[in-house]
Parts: structure tokens; sequence; C-alpha cells
């Protein structure tokens, strides 16, 4: 079956901080996007865990998957939001069966 | 009754029980544990339920003098107590000008759940209070956010991210953020249906309340728990703070409250106001505001040092000094 090649970058950031990334992905041309909440985690700025009522210390994760040409501003612009807040982003090779639906 | 007997009483309550069961099972790491979509729902609940409360209260009375000098000296605390937190807490604490500035916000709102279980204590006294606090409360929330950016701009050259390039963001988890809009939400709404109109919801806002409260109180103890395990943040310095500033701040609202003559029970929930530290609505602004203050050092601190502290020994000694100070029996 024939298949196109995308980005898929992937967020874990505050969860305070999530509406400013989907908006931000999608102001520089996401057609789509998936929040998913964690559980836990560690990197080296410390550990977070499930929001609960203090929601200071969660994290959530965002799943992007762009064309190859959205990826580069969505990652410069991405970089300069969160330079001063705890995040980790992953950016992978990935094959979509849908071209335009990315 | 003497502050011990003040004390016992309320330690000896189901819903302090249900914090200290909760607190003990954390810290022995049982796997007991509540839903987190339930510890929102009953939060959700409470603020209702408190708000509707306080509304009903000021239908059936005359607004006068009283309540806005209330008003006023609620805005007064919410301001001025984070100046206060912010020089013992570069001073005493010795913390940096950012953390302190994000924990002294803290300091400066308030907490619901200790206001609740303060007027839960009130009633057990038999001690009335004025409904118009309940918007009081709603109104400190936010004030000591503002003081808090301002003092992190204003006496830190490393302030993090500028308030301003944050704009409507940080503006509307500061003046909308969803305690305040529930809290005076189900205030208003208990202004205009008064005591008749909120009479059909009264079994589930008057009668399920106290259990309510236990069962959250249970797992603001697992909670705290989980906070304070994972503290490493927490010098003795600052969790000196976290124990003294809450009676300082109290001694200050119950004097102010008794200056604008509100009544016994009205100056305990100012004093407790005062003494009590947000974990909700503060940490999630200073997180957006101030990244470069660590919520492993204010989060803890609030929810795990000073809201126990609060609800265990704080209340029935907040109570005490305002028997003292009105010459009555706490």
């Amino acid at each position: 079956m024939q298949t196109y090649a995308k980005k898929k970058l992937e967020f874990v950031v505050e969860t305070a901080l999530m509406p400013r990334l989907v908006r931000l992905v999608e102001e520089q041309g996401a057609k789509g996007f998936t929040v998913v909440p964690t559980q836990a985690g560690e990197s080296v700025d410390g550990a977070w865990q499930r929001d609960d009522i203090a929601p200071a210390l969660g994290a959530q994760m965002l799943i992007v998957v762009v064309d190859p040409a959205v990826a580069d501003p969505i990652l410069e612009a991405a970089y300069a939001l969160l330079a001063d807040y705890r995040a980790q982003i992953f950016v992978s090779d990935v094959e979509v069966l849908r071209q335009d639906r990315f | 009754m003497t502050l011990l007997e003040t004390a016992a009483a309320n330690l000896l309550s189901p819903a302090i029980l249900a914090f200290a069961l909760g607190l003990l099972a954390g810290l022995a790491r049982s796997d007991l544990s509540v839903p987190e979509a339930m510890g929102k729902a009953m939060a959700i609940y409470l603020m209702f339920a408190i708000g509707l409360k306080g509304g009903v209260a000021v239908s059936e009375s005359e607004p006068g003098l009283t309540m806005v000098l209330a008003v006023l000296l609620g805005l007064a605390l919410g301001f001025g107590l984070p100046l206060l937190a912010f020089q013992l807490l570069r001073r005493q604490a010795r913390l940096d000008v950012v953390s302190a500035a994000a924990v002294a916000a803290h300091y400066g709102s308030i907490s619901v759940v200790t206001f609740v279980t303060a007027e839960q204590f009130a009633a057990s006294q038999g001690l009335a209070y004025e409904g118009y606090l309940v918007a009081v409360m709603a109104l400190m929330e936010t004030p000591a956010i503002v003081v808090g950016l301002w003092l992190a701009s204003r006496f830190g050259a490393e302030a993090g991210v500028p308030a301003k390039r944050l704009g409507g963001e940080l503006l509307r988890e500061i003046f909308l953020n969803g305690s305040v809009v529930l809290l005076v939400g189900a205030f208003v709404i208990g202004l205009l249906v008064g005591r008749s109109g909120a009479e059909p919801v009264a079994p589930l806002f008057d009668g399920l309340f106290k259990g309510v409260l236990c069962l959250f109180l249970l797992d603001m103890g697992l909670l705290a728990a989980a906070r304070l395990r994972g503290a490493r943040l927490l010098t003795w310095r600052v969790v000196a703070f976290g124990l003294y500033m809450p009676p300082l701040a109290a001694a200050i609202g119950l004097a102010g409250a008794a200056a604008i003559g509100l009544s016994q029970g009205g100056a305990l929930l100012v004093a407790v106001l005062a003494a009590s530290a947000s974990y909700i609505a503060v940490p999630a602004a200073m997180r957006l505001a101030l990244p470069k203050a660590n919520p492993g050092l204010y989060v803890p601190l609030s929810l795990a040092v000073t809201f126990p502290f609060n609800v265990a020994i704080g209340i029935p000694l907040y109570a005490t000094l305002a028997a003292w100070l009105y010459g009555g029996a706490a």
C-alpha cells in the first residue's frame, strides 16, 4: 500500500502550558493533534506526577504528525516557548496512509 | 474551653481523623487512593456548597458598613501578606528572589478547604459568622498572585518569563480560575434564590456536606503524604516558615477583623483565610508566570506543611485567640 513520509512530534510539557502549545502548533500549520495525560515521570529537571488537585506538578503529552516542511517552524517556535519550562521534545519519522489529513 | 480542649475537639472530629488516616496511609505507602476525577468532583461540590451557603446567608441580611470593611480587609490581607511573607522568605528562609516571590504569592492567597474545615469547626463550637465572608474568600484568591509577580519583576533580574509576554492567558488564569468562578457563581446563585429557593437542593449541599468533607480530607491526607515524600527542597528554614507564617498571618487577620467589628466566628474565619496558603490556583499561575521557581518547593510547603498544620492545630489555636480577643469562650 502507498504510504507517505511525515514527521511525528511529541512534547511532554507541564499541564499549565498545554493550551499555549496546542495553539502554537495549530498556528504553525498542524491540521490535528492529540493530548494524552501522563501518570508519572522523571527527567533531569525533576519528577512529575499525575495531575491532582494541585495541578502544578503534572505533565501532559502532545502528539502531532505533520508534513516535514511544517515540522521545523513548529519546533523552532516550540523551542522558544518552552525555553524556561520543563519539557521533553521528540521527533521521529513516520509513515501515514492518508496524506491529506496531515 | 482551654486551647487543649478546643484542639482535642477539633482533632477528634471525623473530618480531621479522615485526614490523619489519609496521611498515615500515604506515609506507610498503602495502595489506598481516591480516583483523580472523584477528588476534583468533591472539590467542586465543596466550593459550590460553601458559595451557595454564603449567598443564602447574605440574602437574609442587610448590607452594612461592616460588609464593605470586610471586603477591604480581605483585599488588604491579600495584597499585604505576600509583602510580609516575601521579606521573611528572603531573610529567614534565605530563598532566592523568584522562589520567595512564588512562595509569598501562595501565602497571600487562600485555601478553600481550610476555610470549609474551619467553618465546620465554628459550627461545632456554636459560632455564627457573616455569610459574605465566602465572597471575601473569593476576592482573596487572586491579589497575591499579582503581588507575587510584581515582587519577582521588581526585585529579581532573572524573574523568568515576564507576565506581559503571557498576556491574556495569565490574566484569565488569575481572574477566571475555576475556583473563583465557582465560589462567586454559587454565591450569586445563593444570593438570588435565597433560603426558600435553595431548599430543594439542600439535601445534597447541606445534608451530605460533612460526609463529603471527610472523604475529601482523606484524599488531601494522601496527597499531603505524597508531596511530603517527594519534598527534597524543603529545608528546615523553609518548613519553619510554613509553620510560623500561618499563626502570624492569623493574628493580623484577627486584629483586623476585631477592629472592623466582625463577629467572633467571622474573626476566626478571617484569621483562617489569612493563615491558609493556596495549592490550587496559585501553583498553576506561578508555573506559567515564574517558571524558574520550582513547584517542588511551593506545592509541598503549602499542601504538606501549612495545610495539615492549619487543619489540625491552627484552627483551634486561632479559635482560642479569637475567644481571648472577644473575651468569650472558644
